[in-house]
């Protein structure tokens, strides 16, 4: 692992220190074996870390020997637990997510986000706190809100479905319009199909299905273009609403 | 042959136009366009009726020239191809560029649909690419108007860098215009652009590097083409240049730049390509094209609503199919009587140049041979007129995409096309023009396998035959079954014997289906007539020359040698033409044949009738009445009936309306054949293939008939 040139310590580091952190707090003794049961990850990489870690001065490790934090380690180490305290918090008492998810959510935004954001979101955590004193219940309000959205469409397959959205043009029904986002493969068809406007961008509408079943009749740039499913399914779509 | 003569205008405008005003000078026009775009209208305004209809050399487009005298300026306008584009996709498409490229048109006028214009100017930015004297016509400009389209023409004209004029082919409006800026850009000559396509910076990027290395690797490439043109051609990997590009360096950056290109855009070149060229068209359109009224649906979006509803659209199909059978024999029978009366008098005053009775060779070859046999294919002129002319109609109405788009779901089961039904259809009229309708298939293998299938689809000139054998064999209330089973079977042969031959010989991949449908258009009378008479032109010109050929050879096949004059003798005349008959080639090639028919329950006399066949179907009716010596004989012949009734069993009748519907096609389908596919292999194989079908057929038919009725 190479060492950063600039004083920002990578995702994995803090995810180090963090553990060191937490386990002296438990345990008083940290030992390589430790870190490695509590991150799931390899001895030896713990060691490599290790390594890193006292080069730039975070930590305090001889081989076969407990670990400890140097004072700038510590410092460091509180910064990222206390990042992590707020965005669990933020996730589970104002966005109202299960503690698992939040738990998990955490250790990857805490590496990320930046000491303005957290400051921010802290202040929101207080904001939302206070005004429930206050007698507005915004927390509750905003569950109350997204049971609601939850309920009435199927909210979580539709936001992945920013790319699930995007499918074969043969799939398309009759009278729904389509945006073109892309044809796949190279072939003499693919080719002619573009040189008839079929183009990424293009909104076409399925406009029939012949009446055996196959052909499909499309319109687009104000004509009728009449192709086989097995050559629409070539081109892909993004519905539209 | 063409170019050679361009050459001479050339050099002859070189010495002469600038001293001598007075001599014509002669320009060259190419009209390229979309289908559909009514460049037919126009090149029939332009040139009225001094067209000439032939062929690119080496492949079957078809290539129409015709002339048109304006101002001094002798135009020879020049009928391209109709193409969406100028790729090597089609032959079409290669022949209308190949056209622009070698003979150099002192003017190319792009035809654009002015209802439809993004998609049309498509193919004018690979004019406007190409660097051609480049004018456009914006047709149908009435149509657009109605559709609430407002160009400004101006500013378009400006942007795209070439002239353009509107025009309403078919009411003749904007011809002068538009010949006034053909003569203008002629006089210009070539220009230099500034306003190109750009394909924006990766792709301008690599193609910079490569317009730089075929500059000087392929530089005979480049200078036939243009550097750029050709490094966009390359890597759009057009198959057409690639072949000729030698330079192996060349190649590897092309394959390099667009494997690059594919990992940037996600897309294969070609396709990001034709992506910048329409945003080239819509930029260009945004700033100059408005519309006012914003049209949901076009009256020709109602209308197929209704014509290709789910539900309605496969009656209505087979509906309008047999509308055009019935017009064509219900309106064509009277009108065929008058044509048969034309030749009987024609037939009877070139008799009456002879005294009663006399025996004349001469006669016998003008009234038995020639005015006998050419006429009893003629005599089908008017149902043919009147099939073509229902075609005509319904292709320029814009129907015939429709029934390909209803009808490629079945073709494409049996591995056909749904365009191949058009020729099919033909097929049932007459399996020439049917055969040359196959060009609109763009697919090779697809194409052969159509015109391998053709003849099956039972032609007008079988039905006198079964019009002579129905009534005589069959009870009244079965006539028309009978009728129906034959042509079913014909229908029945032919996908069976498509998808075989889709299986093996022409294995491979479809054909797509990528099709415009048009939007309906009330068929213009002179158009339709001019189609029409494009179709039923070939058919006469076969009834002019293969036909009257055959006629006589087959006239003296069955005339000569004579017998000598003392076996004659004692003879009425009827046993005297028998006779002579027996003892003519014919008589002795169908004696011979016997034995081989005689499984098919066929005799000598059917034999004989069989050779007479393959000139023209047809001629096997009156052969049957010279064999059973009744003279001159047609298909409503009782007395011919009577002894057929005598002779054959009805089964032995219903073999030889099999035997005539499978068998070889006549011989000026073979010819024909032979011209379309290039090669006599795929003529000859039709011909003995069908011919050996139709033995196997009718002879497990016989066997097993014979075994049950006994």
């Amino acid at each position: 692992m190479a060492v950063p040139k600039n004083d920002k310590l990578s995702a994995s580091l803090e995810d180090y220190l963090e553990a060191i952190y937490n386990l002296a707090v438990e345990s008083n003794v940290v030992r390589s074996k430790n870190i490695a049961e509590l991150l799931g990850v390899s001895k030896s990489s713990v060691t490599g870390a290790m390594r890193v870690l006292k080069k730039r001065g975070l930590a305090n490790y001889k081989p076969y020997d407990c670990i400890t934090l140097t004072e700038s380690g510590q410092a460091a180490a509180v910064e990222v637990a206390r990042k992590h305290r707020i965005l669990k918090s933020f996730f589970i008492s104002v966005l109202g997510v299960e503690k698992d998810i939040a738990q998990q959510a955490a250790c990857k935004a805490e590496h990320t986000l930046g000491p303005e954001i957290i400051t921010r979101l802290l202040f929101f955590i207080e904001f939302v706190s206070q005004s429930s004193e206050n007698g507005c219940d915004l927390a509750s309000e905003f569950q109350k809100f997204c049971n609601n959205k939850l309920q009435n469409s199927d909210f979580s397959s539709k936001e992945t479905g920013e790319v699930d959205n995007i499918v074969g043009l043969n799939e398309v029904k009759p009278g729904q319009k389509a945006r073109i986002v892309k044809i796949i493969g190279r072939s003499g068809v693919n080719k002619r199909i573009a040189d008839m406007g079929v183009v990424s961008g293009t909104t076409v509408e399925v406009q029939r299905v012949a009446p055996l079943g196959d052909p499909i009749d499309v319109k687009l740039r104000g004509y009728h273009l009449s192709l086989r499913k097995e050559e629409a399914s070539k081109i892909m779509v993004q519905l539209e609403q | 042959m063409y170019s050679s003569l361009r050459l001479t205008f050339c050099s002859e405008n070189k010495n002469y136009g600038k001293n001598n005003r007075i001599m014509e000078k002669k320009i060259t026009v190419a009209l390229a366009g979309n289908p559909n775009s009514g460049k037919t209208t126009i090149f029939n305004m332009l040139t009225g009726a001094r067209q000439h209809v032939g062929n690119y050399p080496g492949v079957t487009v078809e290539k129409k020239e015709g002339l048109c005298k304006y101002k001094g300026y002798e135009i020879t306008v020049v009928d391209l191809p109709g193409t969406y584009s100028l790729s090597a996709y089609s032959i079409e498409e290669l022949v209308a560029r190949n056209f622009i490229i070698d003979e150099h048109p002192d003017v190319v006028v792009d035809i654009i649909d002015a209802s439809n214009i993004e998609r049309n100017l498509y193919l004018a930015t690979q004019l406007i690419e190409m660097n051609v004297p480049l004018v456009l016509a914006f047709n149908m400009s009435d149509i657009a108007e109605r559709r609430g389209l407002r160009f400004d023409i101006e500013q378009l004209s400006m942007l795209l860098e070439a002239p353009i004029v509107s025009t309403v082919g078919n009411k003749g409006k904007g011809k002068v215009e538009l010949l006034d800026v053909v003569v203008e850009t002629d006089q210009e000559g070539k220009i230099e652009r500034t306003h190109k396509v750009s394909y924006g910076e990766e792709i301008e990027a690599e193609l910079a590097r490569i317009e730089e290395l075929v500059a000087g690797k392929e530089r005979l490439l480049s200078e036939k083409y243009g550097s750029r043109w050709l490094a966009v051609k390359l890597l759009e990997q057009d198959s057409d240049v690639t072949v000729n590009v030698h330079s192996q360096e060349v190649l590897d950056v092309v394959a390099a730049s667009s494997k690059h290109l594919k990992t940037i855009f996600g897309e294969e070149p070609e396709i990001i390509i034709a992506d910048r060229r329409y945003g080239f068209i819509s930029g260009a359109c945004e700033e100059s094209v408005k519309s006012s009224v914003e049209l949901r649906h076009t009256s020709s979006d109602v209308v197929d609503k209704v014509i290709l509803n789910r539900v309605l659209g496969l009656p209505i199909f087979l509906l309008l199919m047999y509308l055009v059978f019935k017009l064509t024999f219900w309106v064509g029978d009277p009108l065929m009587g008058w044509t048969e009366g034309f030749f009987n008098w024609a037939a009877d005053t070139v008799a009456g140049f002879w005294p009663v009775g006399a025996e004349s060779a001469l006669k016998s070859l003008l009234v038995d041979g020639i005015i006998g046999g050419v006429g009893g294919v003629l005599v089908f002129l008017p149902n043919i007129l009147l099939l073509f002319l229902a075609i005509a109609i319904l292709e320029d109405s814009g129907y015939m995409a429709r029934a390909a788009f209803i009808m490629d779901r079945i073709m494409h089961k049996i591995g056909l096309h749904g365009k191949s039904f058009i020729p099919m259809l033909i097929g049932f009229g007459c399996s020439i023009p049917a055969i040359m309708a196959t060009r609109v298939l763009e697919n090779r293998r697809s194409r052969l396998t159509t015109i391998m299938v053709i003849p099956l689809m039972s032609c007008g000139a079988r039905l006198p035959i079964y019009a002579l054998i129905i009534p005589a064999f069959f009870a009244r209330q079965w006539h028309g079954f009978i009728l129906w089973l034959i042509y079913m079977i014909g229908i029945a042969l032919a996908i069976i014997c498509a998808k075989l031959l889709r299986a093996t010989l022409f294995k491979g991949e479809t054909t797509p289906f990528v099709m415009e449908l048009p939007p309906y258009r009330i068929p213009t009378v002179k158009g339709t007539f001019i189609h029409m008479w494009e179709r039923a032109w070939l058919y006469m010109k076969k009834a002019g020359t293969i036909i009257l050929a055959i006629s006589i050879v087959l006239w003296a096949a069955t005339s000569y040698p004579k017998p000598g004059e003392e076996s004659l003798a004692g003879l009425d005349k009827e046993q005297l033409q028998e006779a002579e008959l027996t003892h003519s080639v014919a008589g002795r090639v169908g004696k011979v044949l016997e034995p081989a028919i005689r499984p098919l329950g066929f005799d000598w006399r059917i034999g004989t009738a069989l050779i007479g066949a393959l000139g023209a179907k047809e001629v096997f009716v009156a052969q049957m009445g010279i064999v059973y010596s009744l003279g001159e004989i047609d298909e409503g012949s009782e007395a011919l009936r009577a002894k057929l009734q005598a002779e054959y069993s009805p089964l032995v009748g219903f073999c030889i309306m099999l035997f005539t519907l499978i068998s070889a096609p006549c011989i000026a389908t073979l010819a024909i054949c032979r011209r379309e596919t290039g090669s006599w292999g795929w003529a000859l194989l039709q011909f003995f293939g069908l011919t050996l079908l139709a033995y196997v057929i009718t002879l497990i038919v016989f066997q097993l008939g014979s075994l049950f009725i006994g």
